[in-house]
């Protein structure tokens, strides 16, 4: 059950951080503006939303859950927020509206799992759902919101530069060490690490695991929430047919392929940038080799299926061990 | 549950009695040219089923806008519904309708084939249909909307004679796509192509593919402008994904070096694009012309009394170019404006 | 008898309480969730909607539905093997490409490019079965795996031959058949979903393999165990998934003829909330194809309907959700409080007044005072019985005697000391009885009626018997046959002592206070069972009264022994014997002297008898204590007594230290000796009975009088 970080055992993250090490040296040889500090940036960039989302991901998961309705929190809870702003609510009012419901539906999320006892998957999958055709129906009544003109600033901010850097990159690692410090430092993330690992244990030491599911849960919602607001700021706008996006599976692959355990209890924020990084370095190299988008989707594929093989012989299960009802 | 029952009955009683008071406009005995009464008479309390691509779309929204205030005006019933960017549930809705046998059937398009066959059918049971914006393979009653390779024909060819290295430009160009199979991308790639062909001088970098999203077109746009400095111009085929591409050229320092051009429905909020600089050129399907030649349609429709699809029309509605140093406010619509606008 | 008693008496009689728990009990009350749902659904959808039952409404529903209920009758077949299919979706899109591509673009004649395409799917299948099945990996992230990579492979062909492929449309009387087609004006696509779901179903339920899916998804570890080849079982559903899929892909492409990249985008999770809706339980194990059929009807219903009213975008995808909310919730808070609603209410007690409570002190002058005479008695098989309930003695007096492992056993005359496993039977035999020939009758809890001939063959004579109409509890099935005994014409007459409870509950039984227990009656001539004698009180101890036309049997939890007429002039009549015995009657059995000997298993106790009269206060009982708390008969005392047939009690028997022979099931006089059974007693008793006759052999009196 606990973590296998055995001296002599190679574990996932390691075989991740090789091959993006791998991947990077034969990049940088071959193709050409590829190891270009203005390249690295925008390499870094590019997949720091999904970096964000990686990190609310993991904060889920590594509590023995999973959180597939974060894009659809992010995408429709920004929407939301957006079009508020747009019929003149100021923004920073808009904002924190958005910032309530994004933890109502946390909350609600985790009430669903944690005392109506369904499983994350499906509780998750079905708000999914609930929270799209809520908000569409009831809340943003357009596909596509702008940034309105009264909160135009945000955009400034969004593609401004601090030291060099660009604001999204700054937001997305100054995230990693608020969730890196949560699971370091904090009661609350303690009791979920050790919650994931063995939740029967946990609740006998006296953690409420009940709770702390809800806040496991309000957390990603959050995080989702957050980093909807950081792409609004960059590309000024949101469309909400994200929802039917592939993006969660893409979310979950940055996560799962740094090495966080899908069963709980194993990773952490080291590996969420770790398997970031090899998604970043791909993409980047992709789109400079001109691999048609779709392609690039197959390669992803790819990519978790072997990491999930791998794992599988590094962790084996087999009839006599695996827990019933564990898919 | 419960409430969303209570809701759905509630919306239902709303619209059932817009319908209701739709018919009341109907305005006293006036001159009769001949055709007048008829007219009138013709027309009222005939059926009309308008499905489209989503109630959020700003295309759909403001054919729906147009239509419900004919439909107010001329006293039929209209009924709006909308498949959220689902085939499958198009073609639920689709064969629903035909099962109706409305008088008049509206069909927005997603794709060029899906309802093919549904089309078929709905002429075969004598329905007349008239499509809207994207038009099938399959010819029916009447086809109303913009013409696709024009729309991408005007941008490609802007962009073509800008970035020429006859104009002293790189001759560089990308293409940002949609997704391959819709009409707005794939007939408009053709444009492109055939534009190309004839320009040897200009070469497209790079013709990856966004997925219709914003974010994604962000991260393309970004690294291809990192790896092409001397990229000239970008083309896109819809605001609403090329806003993610006019962002990563502004945060790239290049706007007003990197010629953008787009094409969308030409909605005021998207007009913004064109003034801030977002957008050098753009072409707009010019949204409030086409419901007005869509209620003509309608019209036509309601009051011929021809087998359906026996004689099959187009009206094909031209794009409008806007550019920064040409815009006037009068070049863009919002819904407001065409829920307002009667229609006699 | 008091107003309050009279109540309680009237209301335990009209109202079925028992009815509840057992309706608990039944597998197909998972599907009344359902079931209810969809009755709701339509009545609901028909008020609110116009023409929502005219004919072509319906049949235009339906053939919306058939792909989906393909889909989902795949999905259902892998969660019930303990698995999940995400990538049901990208197979439907690939099946609809690739079907579009060979008959529209290479032309091919739709009945070879048809089979073609389903194999790829089957292909696809494959791969994820090799994943999850045979390389162990979490089927959830693998089959996302699949779900991107067989989407990007659709994409990437659509992106290069997807305007190709729609280019022109066969002119094919069997693709417009497949695609419009209507079978006595049903929709071919809907006709086949059901034909299909026909298929499966026999295949599920009714075949080896099928039933190894189930198996596996129940319990991987036990289902290993047990020598089914898990890891195939598992790929197998996985491939069965993505044929089913490929069909409905191949139905939507001949329907609609789209080419579109949206083609089955979440199809994954439709598929999943109409399987979860129909009842089939996540994790696997519980689940059917009909309830897959179901919910992909109620799903298809709501979506189509909702689409319907002209409803703002976003209505469908709520509904969608919250139903799959709510039907997951029902799922696991059911399959959490059924087992605790069941133990609640299953135990359904009813009212009795049980008859005056005689003494037994010692010197109360009764016939039932105790004393000490079975103290002597000397024990056979000291510690190596465990549950002997009867015993019998074949023609050279071996003793026979049941065993709680399903054995009979064999314990050697003359001195009984050593002892062989004379048949395996596999339920553990109660009552035995040796016929004219030789073989050894048995009752067997849970098994029914078993003959065991000289040759150790093991017979099955009666398992089943006629179902009564309106049981709920399905009573043609024989749940503890108890005891039994020879007719002159070779008619069996055995007690089944409950249908309610299984033999490790047995105790349970003496709460409910209701005739729970019926006599049958066996007949060698047509080989058939009947029910003669219902809803008796916990009978038992059949004994052949001796005048050919009557028996007498014990109704424990009444403790009284009846007669029943099983021919002649009264037939079918019973009377009471001894109506109020001191303890719980068990097995009766002939005397030499000409009289009968009856077992007690246990004593009444005045707490018992009076919590009889007070239903009420049994059934909170049964509901709030832990069972191992409440007032049960006491069985730690018993006796033998013996009594004639007008029903005078002569004499009883007694080990009054109740360290020996604390309990008695049954007793047998064979040669001048008393044998004793008690099926918690750790050895068999022998009881010289003084003045008995010594060639005593109760065989004789049935089987001697005919030669």
């Amino acid at each position: 059950m606990g973590p296998r970080t055995g001296s002599t055992q190679v574990t996932q993250e390691q075989i991740v951080l090789a091959l993006s090490v791998l991947l990077f040296v034969a990049f940088s040889v071959t193709l050409k503006g590829f190891f270009a500090p203005g390249n690295l940036l925008a390499l870094v960039q590019n997949v720091s939303i999904l970096g964000i989302l990686g990190l609310g991901m993991a904060i889920a998961i590594i509590g023995r859950g999973i959180d597939l309705a974060i894009v659809t929190t992010m995408t429709m809870m920004t929407a939301w927020v957006l079009s508020l702003a747009g019929h003149g609510t100021p923004p920073l009012t808009a904002a924190a509206a958005g910032f309530c419901l994004s933890a109502v539906i946390g909350i609600v999320l985790g009430v669903l799992i944690a005392y109506v006892e369904i499983p994350a998957i499906f509780a998750t999958l079905a708000m999914a759902s609930v929270i799209y055709g809520f908000s569409r129906m009831v809340l943003v009544g357009e596909d596509l919101v702008y940034v309105p003109p009264s909160a135009s600033w945000t955009r400034v901010a969004g593609n401004a530069v601090t030291l060099g850097v660009p604001n999204n990159v700054v937001f997305f690692l100054s995230f990693a060490a608020l969730v890196a410090a949560f699971f370091r430092f904090t009661k609350p993330g303690r009791f979920l690490l050790s919650m994931g690992d063995n939740p029967f244990r946990a609740r006998i030491v006296g953690i409420p695991v009940r709770p702390m599911i809800v806040l496991q849960y309000v957390a990603s919602s959050l995080t989702g929430f957050a980093a909807g607001l950081i792409m609004a700021m960059l590309i000024g706008s949101m469309n909400t047919r994200q929802v039917n996006s592939t993006m969660v599976y893409d979310v979950i692959l940055v996560v799962v392929l740094g090495g966080v355990g899908l069963s709980g209890g194993r990773g952490g924020v080291r590996n969420v940038l770790v398997g970031t990084l090899l998604i970043g370095i791909l993409l980047n190299g992709m789109t400079i080799m001109d691999v048609p988008y779709i392609l690039q989707n197959l390669i992803k594929g790819l990519i978790l299926l072997v990491a999930i093989i791998v794992d599988s012989f590094v962790n084996p299960r087999d009839e006599q061990t695996s827990q019933q009802g564990d898919i | 549950m419960s409430t969303m029952i209570k809701r759905v009955a509630t919306i239902a009683a709303i619209l059932a009695s817009v319908g209701g008071l739709a018919g009341a406009g109907a305005r006293a005995a006036e001159y009769d040219d001949g055709l007048t009464v008829k007219f009138q008479e013709t027309v009222k309390g005939k059926k009309v089923v308008l499905i489209v691509i989503s109630s959020g779309m700003d295309i759909a929204q403001g054919l729906a806008a147009g239509l419900t205030r004919q439909a107010q005006d001329l006293g039929y019933e209209l009924s709006v519904r909308d498949y959220n960017w689902n085939n499958d549930q198009g073609a639920q809705a689709i064969s629903q309708a035909i099962s109706e046998k409305p008088d008049v059937l509206v069909v927005q398009n997603l794709d060029m084939q899906a309802y093919a066959s549904l089309f078929k059918r709905a002429i075969k049971e004598g329905v007349k249909t008239i499509q809207v914006q994207v038009k099938s393979t399959v010819n029916t009653d009447a086809y109303v909307g913009v013409d696709w390779y024009q729309i991408a024909h005007k941008n490609i060819s802007k962009l073509v004679s800008l970035c020429s290295p006859k104009a002293g430009k790189s001759g560089k160009i990308a293409i940002l796509q949609g997704t391959p199979n819709n009409p707005t991308n794939f007939v408009g790639m053709k444009a492109v192509e055939d534009v190309l062909a004839e320009h040897p001088e200009i070469t497209a970098v790079s013709k990856a593919s966004a997925d219709w999203d914003a974010s994604k077109a962000h991260g393309v746009v970004a690294t291809v402008l990192k790896q092409t400095p001397d990229l000239c111009g970008y083309m896109g085929f819809w605001d609403g994904q090329d806003a993610g591409m006019a962002a990563a050229v502004a945060e790239a320092g290049l706007k007003g070096k990197v010629f953008v051009t787009s094409s969308g429905a030409g909605e005021k909020s998207t007009c913004d694009k064109v003034t801030d600089g977002s957008f050098d050129n753009y072409v707009a399907y010019n949204i409030p012309l086409v419901t007005r030649e869509l209620g003509a349609a309608v019209a036509v429709a309601l009051q011929q009394n021809t087998k359906a699809g026996a004689y099959p029309y187009a009206n094909y509605v031209p794009g409008r170019e806007l550019t920064k140093a040409t815009f006037s406010p009068d070049q863009c619509w919002s819904l407001e404006q065409l829920k307002q606008t009667p229609w006699k | 008898m008091n107003s309050s008693d009279t109540i309680a008496k009237w209301r335990s009689r009209f109202i079925p309480d028992h009815v509840v728990g057992e309706i608990l009990t039944k597998e197909w009350i998972d599907t009344a969730i359902p079931v209810v749902m969809f009755i709701a659904s339509i009545i609901a959808f028909s008020l609110l909607l116009p023409h929502f039952l005219s004919l072509g409404g319906i049949v235009e529903l339906l053939r919306q539905m058939g792909e989906l209920t393909f889909v989902t009758m795949g999905m259902a077949i892998v969660i019930m093997a303990g698995g999940i299919d995400l990538s049901v979706g990208s197979v439907f899109a690939l099946a609809n490409f690739l079907t579009l591509a060979c008959v529209n673009y290479l032309a091919w004649p739709p009945y070879l490019a048809l089979p073609i395409v389903i194999a790829i799917c089957g292909l696809c299948g494959l791969v994820n079965g090799v994943l999850v099945g045979y390389l162990r990996l979490r089927a959830f992230l693998t089959t996302l795996a699949t779900l991107i990579i067989v989407r990007a492979l659709v994409d990437y062909l659509l992106f290069h031959y997807g305007s190709k492929v729609v280019e022109s449309s066969p002119d094919s009387e069997f693709w417009d058949f497949l695609s419009f087609g209507t079978v006595f004006g049903f929709p071919f696509n809907y006709l086949a979903a059901i034909v299909a779901a026909v298929v499966l179903h026999v295949f599920l339920t009714r075949m080896r393999l099928g039933w190894h899916i189930r198996a596996v998804g129940g319990s991987r570890r036990s289902a290993h165990n047990a020598g089914i080849n898990v890891r195939r079982t598992v790929c197998l559903s996985y491939i069965v998934s993505a044929l089913l899929t490929g069909i409905a892909g191949v139905l939507y492409a001949a329907r609609l003829n789209n080419a579109g990249t949206e083609a089955g985008v979440g199809l994954e999770v439709v598929a999943l909330t109409a399987a979860v809706l129909g009842g089939n339980s996540l994790g696997g194990g519980r689940g059917s194809i009909p309830k897959a059929a179901l919910g992909a009807f109620i799903v298809a219903l709501f979506t189509n309907s909702l689409l319907r009213f002209t409803l703002p975008s976003g209505a469908n995808p709520l509904a969608i959700g919250l139903i799959l909310l709510l039907a997951v919730a029902t799922d696991v808070r059911w399959l959490k409080n059924r087992h605790k609603l069941l133990s609640r209410v299953y135990v359904s007690p009813a009212y009795f007044e049980p008859p005056p409570l005689l003494s037994t002190a010692p010197d109360s002058g009764t016939p039932y005072a105790v004393n000490n005479k079975l103290q002597d008695a000397e024990p056979i098989g000291l510690d190596q019985v465990d549950g002997a309930e009867d015993i019998a003695f074949d023609a050279d007096d071996n003793l026979y005697t049941g065993s709680r492992h399903g054995d009979i056993l064999r314990f050697e005359a003359p001195d009984y000391a050593s002892v062989e496993v004379f048949a395996h039977i596999g339920g553990q035999p109660l009552g035995l009885h040796f016929d004219g020939d030789g073989s050894l009758f048995a009752c067997v809890s849970g098994m029914g009626l078993y003959k065991i001939t000289r040759d150790r063959e093991i017979i099955r004579l009666s398992d089943e018997t006629n179902r009564t109409l309106l049981s709920i509890v399905d009573d043609s099935r024989m749940r503890f046959a108890d005891d039994m005994d020879f007719a002159p014409d070779g008619r069996v007459f055995f007690s089944e002592a409950t249908i309610r409870y299984d033999i490790f509950d047995w105790a349970t039984d003496s709460l409910e206070a209701r005739g729970n227990g019926r006599i049958i009656c066996w007949d060698p001539r047509t080989n058939a069972s009947r029910t003669v004698l219902p809803k008796r009180m916990f009978p038992n101890g059949i004994c052949m009264i001796g005048d050919n036309e009557s028996l007498l049997f014990a109704e424990t939890w009444a403790a009284r022994i009846n007669r029943y007429w099983f021919d002649g002039p009264h037939k079918g009549k019973v009377e009471c014997v001894i109506p109020d015995m001191p303890g719980y009657p068990d097995n009766i059995r002939r005397s030499s002297d000409g009289n009968f000997w009856v077992a007690m298993l246990g004593m009444r106790t005045p707490a018992l008898d009076l919590a009889m009269k007070m239903p009420g206060f049994r059934r909170r009982m049964a509901q709030r204590v832990a069972f191992e708390e409440w007032i049960y008969p006491n069985i730690n005392t018993g006796g033998v007594v013996k009594f004639d047939a007008n029903g005078n009690v002569l004499e009883s028997l007694w080990d009054a230290s109740g360290d020996k022979y604390p309990m008695i099931t049954s007793m047998r006089e064979h040669k001048g000796y008393l044998y004793l059974a008690g099926v918690y007693n750790n050895r068999i008793g022998r009881y010289r009975i003084p003045g008995a006759d010594p060639s005593f052999n109760d065989r004789h009196l049935y089987w001697d009088k005919r030669k």
